[in-house]
This record gives C-alpha cells, sequence and structure tokens, in this order.
C-alpha cells in the first residue's frame, strides 16, 4: 500500500500540512502571547508610575536632612510634595548606615489612585510600597506575601523594552491632565526611571526606587491570562486538527482525481489482451501529462496490434502455402492408391508428389530463413568477394529461362570487393534476376549493373516489364504480398522472395528498395557496405560514386 | 453426371479430374477465374468444383457472376480454412466448402450429396418401380438381381432417374453424360439408350418424339 502514489501523495500531503499548521499554530501562539504579556507589563509600568506619583509620603524627620546631599530643587509643577524628592539617591543602598536612611511610618495614597487596587479578586492590581529597611509599609492585599523585588542591576544599566519606553510615553502625554512629568530617568530622581519587571509564579510585577529608599511594587495575578493562553492554545489546536483534517480529506479526493486517469489506465491496459488487442485507452478525458501518457499507451498498443496481425496474416499465409502443395501431394497418393495402375502412372504420381515436395522443402527453407533472421539468428559466412563476380555467375544461371521468355539480359559490372555471405548474395540476385526476366514483356531487357560509391557497393537491376502498381509498391517487400496474385502461382512464386532479399540484405547491414512507374518496368536497387581494406580510404578511389 | 473443376493448381486439378472420371463423371476443366466463369455459365454442369484463389478473376468473383444467370450447385475447394473465408464463400451462393488437403472419398460423397439434392432426392438410393438404383455403389438392381450396366449406361439411368416423372431432353443428356472432350457423335444417345432398354426392359424409357426420354415415377 505504501508503494501506491495515491498513498505517499497522501503521507507528503499530511506531512507538510501538518508541519505547516504547526508553525503556523506555533508562531501565532508565541506571538499573541508575547504581545499580550507585554501589554500586562507596560500596563504594570504605568500603573506603578501612577503609584509613584501619587503617593503621599510624610517629611521625614529633620536631622536626616542634615547629614543628606543637599540636593533640593524645587519640583513644583510635578504634583508630588516636593519634600518627597529631598532625600539623596535612595537606590545607593546600602550606601551607609540604615541610620542614614529617612524612617518613613506613614504612606497615603490618594483615593482615585486607591480605587485602582481594589481588594477583590484575582486580576485586580495590588501595589506594595517597602520601606528602605525593607519592611512593607503599605500593601493593598495585606494577606498576601509578596518578595522583596531585589534590584540586582544597577538602575541606569535596565534599559527598559522600547515598547515599554512608548508606553510610558504615552502616558505622560495622555496624563497631562495630572501634571506629568517628561519621561525618561532622572539623574537626581532615580526612581522617576523606567520601572522594572518581574514575574512570579502566577504574578507579573512592576517596581521601582521611590524616595526615601522606599521601593514600590506594583502587581497582579495573570493567572486569567494564563488560562487565556491555554485556551487560545486549545483552540489553535483544534484549529488545526480540524484544518488537518480537511486538508486531509480534501488531499485525498485531490489525489483520488490525480489517480483516476492512471487506474483507468491500468484496468484498460490489462482488459488489452491477445484475444482483444483492439481495445483502446478512453484517453478524451484527460488533457494532462496521462492524457500524452494515454496517448503513447494506445500508439504501443496499435503497434502491437499490427505487429500481432501482420504475425496472424503471415501464419495463415504460410499454412495457406502449404496446404497447397500438401492437397495435391494428398490427392495425387489417393488417387494412385485407388485402384491398380499401372508403372507409368505411379511414376506420374511420383514426379507430381516430389515436385509439389520440392516446393514445400523450398517454402520451409524460406520461413526458416525468415524465422532465423527474425530471431537474430541468421549466420552470416562473410568473407570478401568480388560482388561483380557473384552478379555474373548469378547472370548465367537464368540465361535459359531469360532465352525461354525471349528476354535480354545486359550487364555492366565493375569490380567490388564486400565482405558477404557470397551464397546469400547470390540468392538475392538470383531472385531479383529471375522477377525482373519472370514479370517482364516478350522481348523486354533486363539490365544489371554492379559499382560502387564511397560507402556502398550498388547493384542496381532494372526491367522493362509491367512495373510494380504505386499502391503496391511500399508492400513489395512483405512477406506473402504478391502485386498481381494472377501471375504468380503458375510461376512458382511463393510470395516470399522480396521478403527474403530484403532480410538477407539487411543481415549484411545493406538496403533494397524498389522504384517503378507502371508499365515502364522496376527497379531494385541494393546498396552493400563495402569491405575496407586496411590502410586503404575507400573515398581515395571512387570521387565520382553515386 | 457432368462436373466442372475450377482449380490453378495443374498437379490438383488433373488428380481431382481422373478422380471424378473414373467415379463415372463427365469432367470440364478450368485452370483460371475468366475461363472457369465462361464455362460455367455456357454448361448446366450437375456441380462446380471451385477454388478460391485463382489467377485473372478470384473464386468469390466467379460465384457472384455465376449466380445471376445459374444456380449449379457449387463446392469450394480451397487452402483458406478461417471462418471468415468458408462464411464468405458459402455466402456468396457456394453450396458446400471443402478445406485442402481433402480427402477424396468426402469430396465425392458431398459432390454425390449436392447433386441428388439438386436434383429433388434426399437419400442415395433412388427407386424406381422395381429398380433400386444405388448412387453411391454405382449400381442398378432390378426385383433384387444386379443388373450389369456400363458406365456410360448408369449415368444415363442414373439421369433419368433423378428426374424420374420429368421429360429429359437430348440435350439434357448429352450436357451430363459427355464432356467437352468427348466427340459423341449425336445418335449415340440413342445407342445407349437401346442398350438399357435390352438390359432393364423394353418399358423402363418412354420415349417422347422429338422432345426427349423419361421415366414414370
Amino acid at each position: 500500500m505504501l508503494k501506491s502514489i495515491r498513498w505517499s501523495l497522501q503521507l507528503w500531503h499530511a506531512g507538510l500540512l501538518a508541519v505547516v499548521l504547526a508553525g503556523f499554530g506555533t508562531s501565532s501562539y508565541i506571538g499573541i502571547s508575547r504581545a499580550h504579556y507585554q501589554e500586562v507589563d507596560a500596563e504594570l509600568e504605568r500603573t506603578v508610575q501612577l503609584l509613584t506619583r501619587g503617593l503621599h509620603l510624610p517629611p521625614p524627620p529633620e536631622d536626616w536632612f542634615a547629614g543628606s546631599t543637599p540636593h533640593h530643587e524645587p519640583y513644583g509643577p510635578w504634583g508630588i510634595r516636593e519634600e518627597c524628592f529631598a532625600g539623596s539617591t535612595p537606590h545607593h543602598e546600602p550606601h551607609g548606615p540604615w541610620g542614614m536612611q529617612p524612617e518613613i511610618g506613614e504612606v497615603e495614597i490618594s483615593s482615585s489612585l486607591a480605587q485602582r487596587f481594589g481588594d477583590g479578586p484575582a486580576g485586580t492590581f495590588y501595589y506594595v510600597i517597602w520601606n528602605s529597611a525593607r519592611s512593607v509599609l503599605k500593601t493593598s492585599r495585606p494577606g498576601i506575601e509578596v518578595p522583596y523585588p531585589e534590584s540586582a542591576l544597577p538602575a541606569g544599566d535596565v534599559v527598559p523594552p522600547a515598547s515599554t519606553k512608548d508606553a510610558t510615553a504615552k502616558t505622560a502625554k495622555s496624563a497631562t491632565v495630572t501634571e506629568m512629568p517628561p519621561p525618561g530617568p532622572h539623574p537626581h530622581l532615580p526612581w522617576l526611571e523606567s520601572p522594572k519587571v518581574r514575574q512570579r509564579d502566577e504574578f507579573c510585577e512592576a517596581f521601582v526606587p521611590g524616595p526615601f529608599g522606599t521601593r514600590l511594587l506594583v502587581g497582579r495575578s495573570i493567572r486569567p491570562d494564563q488560562a487565556a493562553l491555554r485556551r487560545l492554545a486549545l483552540l489553535l489546536t483544534v484549529i488545526g486538527a480540524v484544518v488537518l483534517v480537511i486538508g486531509l480529506a480534501g488531499g485525498w479526493m485531490l489525489s483520488l482525481r490525480a489517480v483516476r486517469p492512471i487506474l483507468a489506465i491500468t484496468m484498460a491496459a490489462q482488459e488489452i489482451s491477445v484475444s482483444n488487442l483492439s481495445r483502446r485507452i478512453d484517453a478524451s478525458g484527460t488533457q494532462s501529462e496521462l492524457g500524452t501518457l494515454a496517448a503513447v499507451l494506445n500508439d504501443a498498443f496499435a503497434r502491437l496490434e499490427a505487429a500481432f496481425q501482420r504475425q496472424v496474416r503471415f501464419t495463415a499465409d504460410a499454412s495457406h502455402e502449404l496446404r497447397t502443395p500438401l492437397a495435391v501431394i494428398h490427392t495425387n497418393v489417393q488417387l494412385a492408391l485407388s485402384r491398380e495402375r499401372s508403372a507409368e502412372e505411379y511414376r506420374k504420381t511420383l514426379e507430381t508428389c516430389l515436385r509439389a515436395s520440392n516446393r514445400m522443402k523450398n517454402l520451409v527453407d524460406s520461413l526458416l530463413l525468415l524465422a532465423r533472421a527474425d530471431a537474430g539468428r541468421l549466420v552470416l559466412q562473410r568473407s570478401t568477394t568480388d560482388v561483380g563476380n557473384v552478379v555474373a555467375e548469378c547472370i548465367a544461371m537464368v540465361v535459359p529461362l531469360a532465352e525461354q521468355k525471349r528476354v535480354s539480359v545486359e550487364s555492366d559490372l565493375q569490380s567490388v570487393q564486400v565482405s558477404v555471405d557470397s551464397s546469400r548474395i547470390a540468392q538475392v540476385v538470383i531472385n531479383l534476376l529471375t522477377n525482373a526476366i519472370r514479370y517482364n514483356r516478350e522481348g523486354g531487357r533486363v539490365q544489371v549493373s554492379a559499382a560502387t560509391n564511397c560507402q556502398h557497393a550498388v547493384l542496381v537491376i532494372a526491367d522493362t516489364g509491367i512495373g510494380i502498381a504505386p499502391e503496391g509498391l511500399p508492400h513489395v517487400f512483405e512477406r506473402f504480398y504478391r502485386a498481381n496474385p494472377a501471375r504468380s502461382r503458375d510461376d512458382g512464386g511463393s510470395g516470399l522472395g522480396l521478403a527474403i532479399c530484403k532480410t538477407i540484405v539487411e543481415a549484411h547491414g545493406g538496403t533494397i528498395t524498389a522504384h517503378s512507374a507502371a508499365g515502364s518496368g522496376a527497379t531494385f536497387t541494393v546498396r552493400l557496405p563495402l569491405a575496407e581494406p586496411e590502410g586503404h580510404s575507400p573515398s581515395a578511389d571512387c570521387p565520382g560514386g553515386r | 453426371m457432368r462436373i466442372l473443376v475450377i482449380e490453378d493448381e495443374l498437379d490438383l486439378l488433373q488428380a481431382l479430374a481422373q478422380s471424378l472420371r473414373e467415379a463415372g463423371y463427365a469432367v470440364d476443366e478450368a485452370s483460371d477465374g475468366r475461363n472457369g466463369l465462361f464455362k460455367a455459365e455456357g454448361t448446366a454442369y450437375d456441380a462446380i468444383v471451385l477454388d478460391l484463389m485463382l489467377p485473372s478473376m478470384n473464386g468469390w468473383d466467379l460465384l457472384w457472376a455465376l449466380r445471376k444467370t445459374r444456380s449449379t450447385p457449387v463446392l469450394i475447394l480451397t487452402a483458406r480454412d478461417t471462418l471468415s473465408d468458408r462464411v464468405k464463400g458459402l455466402d456468396a451462393g457456394a453450396d458446400d466448402y471443402l478445406t485442402k488437403p481433402f480427402e477424396l472419398p468426402e469430396l465425392h460423397a458431398r459432390l454425390r450429396a449436392l447433386i441428388r439434392r439438386a436434383a429433388g432426392q434426399a437419400t442415395a438410393v433412388i427407386e424406381v418401380g422395381n429398380l433400386t438404383i444405388d448412387t453411391v455403389r454405382r449400381a442398378v438392381c432390378q426385383g433384387g438381381q444386379p443388373v450389369a450396366l456400363t458406365p456410360r449406361e448408369y449415368a444415363l439411368v442414373e439421369l433419368l432417374a433423378l428426374y424420374k416423372g420429368t421429360l429429359v431432353t437430348r440435350t439434357m443428356i448429352y450436357d451430363h453424360l459427355f464432356d467437352e472432350e468427348d466427340d459423341s457423335l449425336s445418335n449415340v444417345v440413342d445407342v445407349h439408350v437401346a442398350n438399357v432398354r435390352k438390359k432393364l426392359g423394353k418399358d423402363f424409357i418412354i420415349t417422347r418424339r422429338g422432345e426427349g426420354y423419361e421415366v414414370h415415377a
């Protein structure tokens, strides 16, 4: 099953879809949760800054100022009491003895600000204010234990994230009604630097150093946020799963659509058998590559069918050709045996049978030669031979037949050396000569030439006979093809002669062609590759060959 | 009975003709289609043995042309043995089909069957009065006793018996008893009739003067 295209398509599709969905879901989740936490942080920072500004700190003891750095600048417009700022850098702790820090006993928060910090359920803000001695001065939720926020780094080294800065800036601008200070850390007001944020279990807290070594912290529970994000993760997972299922189903349908023509082709191809070679694949609905495949297969089937039909016709023709002499023998023997005959009659019967069996022998030899050639087992006894001599010998052999038909044979033979099986080539030449004489008109001529061009020995045998009709010309080398069935039988032809010529010539690597204008004779041209004597370029001595 | 054999394989044609002649038929020969058609149209043969692959005109064309004028029984004798060939041959108007190589006794039997069916006879034995004519053994019995007849005399008796109850003209007798090789004299039929009457009784053959002969059913 894993070998099926459809399943591998589906697996690839599922894998890719799962990776894409997982990537999309994960990045969505990370992006959303990060943005959300940044918003939470920003909100906490805004709130802690509001808290900073909304603090009402009682004045520290007078003697505290005596030993402290005399930075006393008025910051009137800031809406926070000036005395709040009259302190040294409180985050330089532990900068000196605890006694150096002012002890702040009471902290007040404006009521409007206090409204932001409900005592209610988790999710609302809470605040904690520590004094320099790290003891809680005031908290909105007394029951909760909040660890003192250690500032591990010097205040200036903690660079708040850009979004935090922006958020701070926005808050500052929008809060002009409450006369907020310009943003950014101030060298003399270190607690106005950007708040730092920490996360502690399910709480998110922002803290800043306050005046007089105090430390202000605003926090809130992020449990609802975590729950919301978990819901988001669950939602993303469910959506991803649904999309995956829909995608897989769609992919399965798509792959079915893609594979259906292949299945159709497979089934059609399976149904095409020897007994049913005329069936074809229906390629009408497929315009794609599969349509091309179907067309290619149909073409191959058509050629297979044609070859098979040729084979069937060949077998039928061969059996037909064998049946006729067999019928001659059978009938004559039956007739001879039907009653007592004279010796002369028996002799006549035996002669008839001999003629018929000779015909069968020739036919079987021809069939055997063709079968061997078809199987690639035609053995050629090649030797370097002068084709001109071979042709001359063949002409001498057909002279009696030519005289009988009153046909003159004219020859123009050059000496051409080729490496051939001379007896096979003689078979070809005699066959062509016999045809040229047999199908000639009374008193006609046969012209034979042997010559050479640069690559081939060229034998041309032309007659002045009836010629071959144009529609028959392409078929003359086919087995059992007879241009004119009327003339064949009494002349003893089997219809295999030219097919054998073609087979033998092609086994030698040569070609045989026929030309004819009907009524004006036929010309057969045989080209055989030249033998190449060592150190002798064949083109050197044949400049003007055709 | 007179048969035309159309076959282009000369060795086969001669053997066929000889075997049929030895069986008592008058046999004409043709070795190509055109000649065969000419003879088949010109003479009322009792049967024609026809090859299909013939020079100058093939067997199907010959049959098609012949059927326009004559309904002579035709037996196709060919090396073509495929179903479509047999169907095509029979549909073209042939009465029987035999493929080469064939058995001579079978060919003879089929020809006998064709001839008697063409004359409306169902069996190989014809009875006329107290005469029994066995067309297979070519023997005649009168009242259970065999009568010795020459082949020509037998052929005459068989012809008259096949068409018993109807007039058989002298031309018919000439057409059916003598082949084209026979250089028969005009009174040879009278001689045979006289000889048959001598052997089978005077009343067997009735003479219709100026028309021909008849035997009673």
